[in-house]
């Protein structure tokens, strides 16, 4: 099996969890639960970002909002299947997420980010589960002609609906990227346990991928000669501030879990399998 | 300042580009007292410093356009109608039912104007402040230009359709009547396989100026014949937006409905009729029902380059046909 790790790519908006999980698998990785589970293959040679947020992620704090990486090398987790021998190599370009805005807002690439895709094996795609796919519509009783308005919002392309953000992402890449099709894409609902709640209520994460985020499940639906997608939910914190109270006194791997279907555990590391084909 | 080729482009005297093309026109010449700041007038183009250009998200100018009606059959739709009758409202919902879903049995499979579209909607999202859904006036930049979409059928694997919008100004088309110069200049009707004419449902509904806007309307319809831009070629629709403002003088749209009939049915390859409201004052729903069933009949149908039944025929000359007919493999967008 070849020693070279395969690339697998963290994109998504600000804010929408990314941090979170790959301390998760961080965290996973280095303490795998299984004999035959995925694990690191060493540090990586800068793990500034993570060791900065490590503690507060294990006391089971919220992180603070993550300001745009420093100029150096991107947050990366290497990691190996012990079975197959097959290594990875997870990194986010930017891990703010205002890159993938930045590219909505400004449409330009930068350079080290079109050489970072030519050679992606798969990306993780990550949107939060609690927050709204599009801008709320004025519509019906809202409509309030008489009622005075205190100020209104200029148009700023930042504030367009996420999930047509994420979609032009994506149209970006199979338009520009040079990669193999099709490119598996793991789409993570985080902060999932806010749809766990529902209980049986609940949707599965690819149902709510259909109602919820319409039009990025018609994107990726209709282009399945670029995309391949699997979608999940998680909850990478494991729970609300509120929650994490109790929570804390777990270890962070016992916080976490996974919704694959109907399935529930704690493997974070399962998105990462299949972008492996390992499953 | 910038001079140009065409003889009838305005940029020398105000800077548009009658393509709406600004400074990548093909057609410029530059004049040698040029002012080094003078900006043109144009849609915002990336800069490409030291990463790669991405497309930019607004309406696609013709060359862009290009791409999608010399690879395979794209349906074009022009869109006309009088100062803020409704028309860039109604394709503002479009969008919005793309984002709650497939639109009439088609699903979504991309767009290169999401960033206009979104634009679009602003100030109709709460997040914006406004107390009631506005529309900012559609400028005549954009009037050679064309909001986009892909689609295909949902639970099939027919072909895939692009779907060219060309919002028209409404102060182009007030021009229009009184000019065939400025209908000439209209570029994207002379392709269309579907001209939408928005009737203002609140003008018709005011006895002051209902029927200037309806005689406005008609002699546009006839000017663009008159010039060959539309004819059995196109479809005809005839829709009234602001269903809300309409009540109680439905009568209005009735009469306009039966003038379009007896004047124009002979004349065109189809002719329809909507009532619509995109986004209702009322408390009531916008009529996204009527709005998917128009949708359905732009796509579906083609009257300039009907599909062909290759099981009918007993060659094909596919470097000669698949550009006309699409016949070809394409790569969804």
């Amino acid at each position: 099996m070849s020693a070279t790790p395969q690339q697998l790519l963290i994109a998504g908006l600000a804010d929408a969890g990314k941090s979170s999980f790959i301390h998760a698998v961080d965290d996973l990785l280095h303490h795998p639960a299984a004999d035959d589970a995925l694990r690191a293959s060493g540090l990586a040679e800068d793990r500034i970002y993570l060791e900065k947020e490590k503690s507060s992620f294990r006391a089971g704090e919220e992180l603070e909002r993550t300001k745009r990486t420093p100029l150096g090398a991107p947050p990366e987790l290497l990691f190996e299947d012990p079975k197959s021998g097959l290594k990875g190599r997870l990194f986010l370009p930017d891990v703010s997420g205002e890159i993938y805005r930045d590219q909505w807002v400004d449409r330009i690439w930068d350079k080290s980010y079109a050489d970072s895709l030519k050679h992606v094996s798969g990306i993780l795609l990550f949107a939060r589960a609690d927050l709204a796919a599009s801008n709320a519509e004025l519509l019906g009783p809202l409509i309030d002609p008489e009622k005075p308005v205190e100020a209104v919002k200029e148009w700023d392309p930042r504030n367009a609906s996420s999930q047509v953000q994420l979609v032009d992402v994506l149209q970006f890449i199979a338009t520009h990227g040079d990669f193999a099709r099709p490119l598996r894409v793991g789409l993570i609902f985080s902060a999932w346990d806010t749809m766990a709640k529902m209980g049986e209520q609940a949707p599965t994460p690819d149902a709510f991928l259909r109602t919820d985020w319409a039009l990025l499940d018609q994107y990726l639906s209709t282009n399945v000669d670029t995309f391949t997608t699997k979608v999940y939910g998680v909850s990478a914190l494991g729970g609300t501030r509120e929650e994490m109270r109790e929570l804390r006194k777990l270890a962070p791997s016992d916080r976490v879990k996974i919704v694959d279907g109907k399935d529930v555990s704690r493997d974070l590391t399962k998105p990462l399998r299949w972008l492996l084909k390992l499953t | 300042m910038f001079h140009c080729k065409l003889p009838d482009c305005p940029i020398a005297k105000n800077g548009r580009c009658l393509e709406g093309q600004g400074t990548d026109c093909p057609n410029l010449l530059a004049d040698d007292n040029l002012d080094a700041t003078a900006t043109v007038a144009a849609s915002p183009k990336p800069v490409a410093t030291a990463g790669i250009a991405l497309y930019s998200g607004n309406p696609l100018a013709l060359k862009d356009a290009r791409e999608f009606t010399g690879r395979g059959r794209a349906i074009v739709v022009g869109l006309v109608g009088l100062i803020e009758s409704g028309k860039t409202s109604l394709l503002a919902r479009l969008h919005r039912q793309f984002l709650a879903g497939s639109v009439s049995g088609y699903r979504f499979v991309g767009s290169k104007t999401l960033l206009r579209f979104e634009e679009l909607n602003w100030n109709a999202t709460i997040d914006s402040g406004v107390n009631a859904p506005k529309m900012d006036r559609s400028s005549r930049h954009w009037d050679n230009s064309f909001l986009h979409y892909t689609v295909r059928p949902q639970h099939t694997n027919d072909e895939i359709t692009d779907v060219l919008m060309n919002d028209i100004s409404g102060e182009t088309v007030q021009d229009a009547v009184g000019t065939q110069k400025t209908c000439n200049q209209l570029l994207g009707l002379a392709r269309a396989d579907h001209v939408v004419v928005v009737a203002d449902g609140g003008a018709l509904a005011d006895f002051a100026v209902c029927h200037d806007h309806a005689g406005k309307l008609r002699d546009f319809v006839q000017r663009i014949l008159q010039s060959g831009q539309i004819g059995k070629q196109t479809v005809l629709h005839l829709v009234v937006s602001k269903q809300d403002l309409l009540k109680g003088r439905e009568d209005a749209a009735v009469r306009l409905e039966a003038d379009f009939q007896r004047l124009f049915s002979g004349q065109v390859g189809g002719l329809h009729y909507w009532r619509v409201a995109a986004r209702p004052c009322d408390g009531t729903q916008p009529t996204e029902a009527e709005i998917a069933k128009m949708f359905a009949q732009w796509v579906s149908t083609s009257l300039r380059y009907p599909p062909m039944d290759f099981s009918t025929l007993p060659t094909v000359d596919w470097p000669r046909d698949f550009c006309r007919f699409g016949a070809s493999q394409r790569q969804p967008f």
